[in-house]
């Protein structure tokens, strides 16, 4: 009798821990019935490939194993991208549904975050497995205190320079190089620039070419305040006046209307193609942008290389770059189908699957191993060489630089997108003004003319 | 004395119930094996293969259908606005190819069409390519050709805007006027030296007597930008006084067949499919190394890049074997996309679903071995069941007969079993004494086996004096006689006597005579 009293407890306890054992979330997969998961991502052109290869490998193996497919349904340019999310967020007329997992801006993230779309992944993660990453990455994603973008495919900016145009000039004038490295060098030698291109047609005056592009005009602004010791941002506005800010102002604004800086509303990658500037300062990710050449509107074309270097600086400012790139957002759902999400992006931010995308795309890895395995030399076994010479630059920089992240308040894209287009306007406005001007005086004196119309 | 081996009842039963078993089971597969069940597995990838076929081909033939007419219909309208450009600069079609310094304009004034036909279009690209260069003079000149491509990122979209759409070829100043980004691999003409795209339909359009509706022309080539493969639907541009103005037309690359085509892996993981051109010289061939591939792409490195050699079968799938040994097992049927145009080379487009011949075979198995677990497990059960049954059946006889030997003049309890409670009766019966029969008029026991058997036992339990007197009555004294020979009192040997019978369970000293004689004839 008491021996079966001991088999019923103990076949009580077995049952129990089975049930107990059931309720683990390594349950709520399952290999013989998967869980199909939707995928939104802005790597397009050649790093479409690369993800593309990496999300079919995931589904050949540990999505097979633990019952996960993942399907990439759309893949578009940031904006377009952003826009889109948007769009499904608000529930448009004619937006598509919100996929299980989307790369995204923190600042695009803040709108979701706000009608509770997305999950907070620190529920999904233990600290061991968080410390694996940056932690200027991890914080970046961070909303209200809940991890909500998790770090991917980091980048900064630096500058990009095409040697063999430089090269060039500089046999010609004596620009050193150094010059390059504080935004006032630059500066200087975008005027040196123009004046020697347009010294080369001498029948057609005022033609001379630009040196210099800059692809986002609000981060020019926001890490050169934030390296000159103020924040562009203050109480969800922006800084537009002072002395620091006329400082930058005047550091862009000269060039741009004499014709040194280009004003372009594109990727300064495009200006790059056709030798109308020589440098420019964007992102790391547009690295696979700058191709092997360059063609002229004859169609003659010419090899040209290209180097990179660490962002400038403003002259007795601080080393302080902005950290840039996006992460993956996953949108509230199921729970089978969130923990599915947060298995793909374990797997896809792992050491291994992280450099094999940066080696292909020129973003920067978001683990600590990641990072420590590039400088051992793994960056050596990288068969592009421009993507070699970027993540040598953005190394150094990891060690020189301070990083600044973005704030992540709900106007902040919408101020940088104003700022933007207003800025632009302005410039292009007091280009064409200083060109009409240019026919009846001086260059000088039409600059300063038009710099007073401008109030600056 | 030869030993006979013999086999207990309980070996026989379950032996006839084991062989009744594996007969019943035998009959059983063979009656599957008859009605094909063991094919299931083969019938049920044959459906799905022929299902992904026909959804493939189908829709295939429908997209690129639908591309061929837009294709055309481009076409007219580009010769007809470029045949306008040039009549506004008092030029000839003809005179194209030598006045470069217009077509950057001719080529800004068909960019909305063209970026109409894209977004219309389910496609990744559309181009333009005008059979003349900017700068005639440079070396390889006759290879570079002005015109546009335009890529659409997001072509499974509804809406397709300027965001989504990249620029791949064309004057830079016209992307920027007009916001396009322009892709890496952006260069400003067309190098037509593989271009096949534009030197067939354009080449055979100059032999003047074919309409554009047999003009088109579909091939598969390297895409524009280098990283794929593309199917490329073009149509020759050609002007109202015959002259051959270039070419446009529609690209679908790689990747956008494979969002759009991938057959459903569910059943099958490495199952894909493939578009590839048949030649009619070698319709027994199917061309793996060129053809569009829609699957996964982590298998697609091992998809060997040649010609694989095609192996019908009547009832099965059909065998698609490389010089690499590798198999593929599938499907493939031809779709009608091609003009008919004798000067076009002569074959079919054909679209293939396939696999690797191990999955298909592993899955045939695999719906073959549920079956065989399940008949596994069915024989397990019976001969677990047969055995139960059997030693059911078995043991009352074994307790009748245990009980016959132990216990002889015990009643048997009925086995239930007519035969068996019958013979457990005449047994019984033969094995119980006659109850005071008389000897000579007189009551004479009669005594079986079993009853000496007992009194034998009961011999070993007599003391040393008793066994004295047991000794001398087995040699037929009298009680006095006893007395004498042993020095003893006849009242002790009458105390004596009185404990042998009891002991030995005889009554009487001619029953215990009776024994006596019964042991004579025991040692004899």
């Amino acid at each position: 009798m008491i021996g079966k009293s001991i088999t019923i407890r103990l076949f009580i306890l077995v049952l129990i821990c089975c049930f107990l054992q059931g309720c683990t979330r390594n349950d709520v997969l399952d290999s013989k019935n998967p869980v199909t998961l939707t995928l939104w991502h802005n790597y397009g052109g050649v790093m479409q490939s690369a993800m593309d290869q990496l999300v079919d490998n995931f589904n050949s193996t540990v999505g097979k194993e633990k019952g996960i497919i993942v399907t990439i349904t759309s893949i578009n340019s940031s904006s377009a991208l952003n826009d889109k999310i948007i769009a499904a967020a608000t529930k448009d007329p004619g937006a598509p549904e919100l996929p299980n997992i989307t790369t995204c801006y923190p600042a695009i993230a803040v709108h979701l975050a706000e009608k509770d779309l997305l999950i907070d992944f620190y529920d999904y993660f233990s600290d061991t497995e968080l410390s694996e990453y940056v932690e200027d990455f991890i914080r970046e994603g961070v909303i209200d205190q809940q991890l909500r973008v998790f770090p991917v495919a980091k980048s900064t900016e630096v500058l990009f320079l095409n040697q063999t145009l430089f090269d060039r000039f500089s046999e010609q004038t004596g620009v050193s190089i150094e010059q390059l490295s504080t935004f006032e060098g630059i500066c200087r030698t975008a005027k040196i620039y123009y004046e020697w291109t347009d010294a080369s047609t001498p029948d057609t005056p005022g033609n001379g070419k630009a040196f210099f592009a800059i692809d986002s005009l609000f981060n020019f602004f926001q890490v050169g305040m934030e390296q000159l010791g103020q924040s562009f941002t203050q109480d969800q506005a922006l800084v537009t006046a002072g002395n620091i800010y006329q400082h930058i102002h005047d550091t862009l604004f000269e060039p741009a209307v004499q014709g040194g800086y280009a004003i372009y509303n594109g990727y300064s990658t495009d200006l790059s193609k056709t030798g109308d500037i020589v440098c420019s300062t964007g992102s790391t990710a547009g690295i696979l942008f700058y191709g092997d050449k360059i063609v002229y509107p004859d169609n003659t074309s010419e090899t040209v290389e290209y180097s990179v270097f660490p962002y400038p600086v403003f002259q007795g400012g601080e080393k302080i770059a902005v950290q840039r790139g996006n992460g993956m957002t996953v949108i509230r759902s199921s729970e089978k189908e969130e923990y599915a999400s947060v298995e793909f992006i374990k797997w896809f931010t792992r050491a291994e699957q992280n450099l094999r995308f940066v080696m292909e795309t020129g973003y920067l890895p978001v683990t600590k191993t990641a990072f420590d395995q590039i400088l051992e030399g793994t960056a050596n076994h990288i068969e592009n060489v421009n993507i070699q010479k970027l993540l040598s630059t953005a190394i150094k920089m990891q060690h020189e630089y301070r990083f600044l992240i973005p704030p992540t308040f709900n106007t902040y894209d919408q101020l940088r997108r104003e700022f933007e287009d207003q800025y632009r306007t302005i410039l292009k406005t007091s280009r064409d003004l200083y060109i009409e001007k240019s026919k009846s005086t001086d260059r000088n004196t039409a600059f300063q003319e038009v710099k007073a119309g401008q109030g600056s | 004395m030869r030993k006979t081996r013999t086999f207990s009842l309980k070996k026989r039963l379950i032996a006839l119930l084991l062989l009744f078993l594996v007969t019943v089971m035998l009959c059983v597969t063979l009656v599957l094996y008859i009605t094909g069940v063991f094919n299931v597995g083969k019938n049920i990838n044959k459906m799905l293969f022929k299902r992904e076929l026909l959804l493939a081909s189908r829709n295939i033939n429908d997209h690129f259908g639908k591309l061929t007419i837009r294709s055309i219909s481009m076409s007219k309208k580009v010769t007809e606005l470029l045949e306008k450009q040039l009549n506004e600069r008092h030029l000839q079609p003809i005179d194209l190819q030598d006045r470069p310094e217009v077509l950057h304009e001719l080529l800004s004034a068909t960019f909305d069409p063209l970026i109409e036909g894209l977004r219309s279009s389910v496609c990744t690209g559309v181009f333009l390519i005008l059979d003349a260069t900017v700068n005639p003079c440079l070396e390889n000149a006759e290879f570079s050709k002005a015109g546009l491509y335009f890529k659409n990122t997001e072509p499974n979209a509804v809406d397709v805007n300027n965001k989504n759409i990249r620029y791949m070829r064309g004057p830079a100043e016209l992307a920027r006027k007009e916001g396009l980004t322009m892709l890496p691999q952006w260069t400003m003409e067309f190098d037509v030296n593989d271009a096949d795209y534009f030197n067939t339909p354009v080449q055979t359009a100059k032999k003047g007597d074919l309409s554009l509706s047999q003009l088109y022309y579909w091939c598969l080539q390297s895409s524009v930008d280098g990283y794929n493969t593309s199917m490329f639907c073009s149509v020759p541009l050609i002007a109202s006084d015959g002259s051959v103005l270039g070419t446009v037309g529609f690209e679908t690359d790689q990747l956008l067949f494979k969002y759009n085509y991938a057959p459903d892996n569910s059943a099958q993981s490495r199952i894909f499919c493939m578009l590839s051109f048949q030649d009619s010289d070698h319709i027994e061939d199917y061309d793996m190394g060129n053809a569009m591939f829609a699957g996964n792409y982590s298998f697609n490195d091992k998809i060997p890049k040649e010609t694989a050699r095609i192996h019908h079968t009547k009832s099965n799938l059909n065998r698609y074997t490389s010089d690499k040994e590798t198999v593929f097992l599938g499907l493939h049927c031809p779709i009608r996309i091609d003009a008919d145009n004798p000067y076009y080379k002569q074959g079919q487009w054909v679209v293939a679903v396939l696999a690797p011949e191990e999955d298909v075979k592993g899955f045939n198995s695999e719906q073959n071995q549920r079956i065989i677990s399940v008949l596994v497990v069915l024989t397990a059960c019976f001969a677990a069941i047969s055995f139960l049954f059997s030693n059911k059946y078995y043991k009352p006889i074994r307790q009748a007969v245990n009980t016959l030997e132990s216990k002889p003049n015990t009643p048997v309890e009925k086995t239930g079993i007519s035969e068996i409670d019958r013979l457990v009766e005449v047994v019984s019966k033969q094995n119980q004494p006659v109850k005071n029969k008389k000897l000579q008029g007189q009551d004479t026991p009669v005594i079986n086996i079993g009853m000496f058997e007992t009194f034998l036992q009961n011999t070993k339990t007599l003391s040393t004096a008793e066994k004295a007197v047991y000794d001398l009555y087995m040699k037929g004294l009298t009680a006095n006689e006893i007395a004498d020979s042993l020095h003893l009192s006849i009242n002790t040997i009458k105390t004596h006597t009185k404990r042998i019978y009891g002991k030995l369970n005889v009554s009487s000293r001619r029953e215990l005579l009776l024994y006596a004689q019964m042991m004579e004839n025991y040692i004899k």
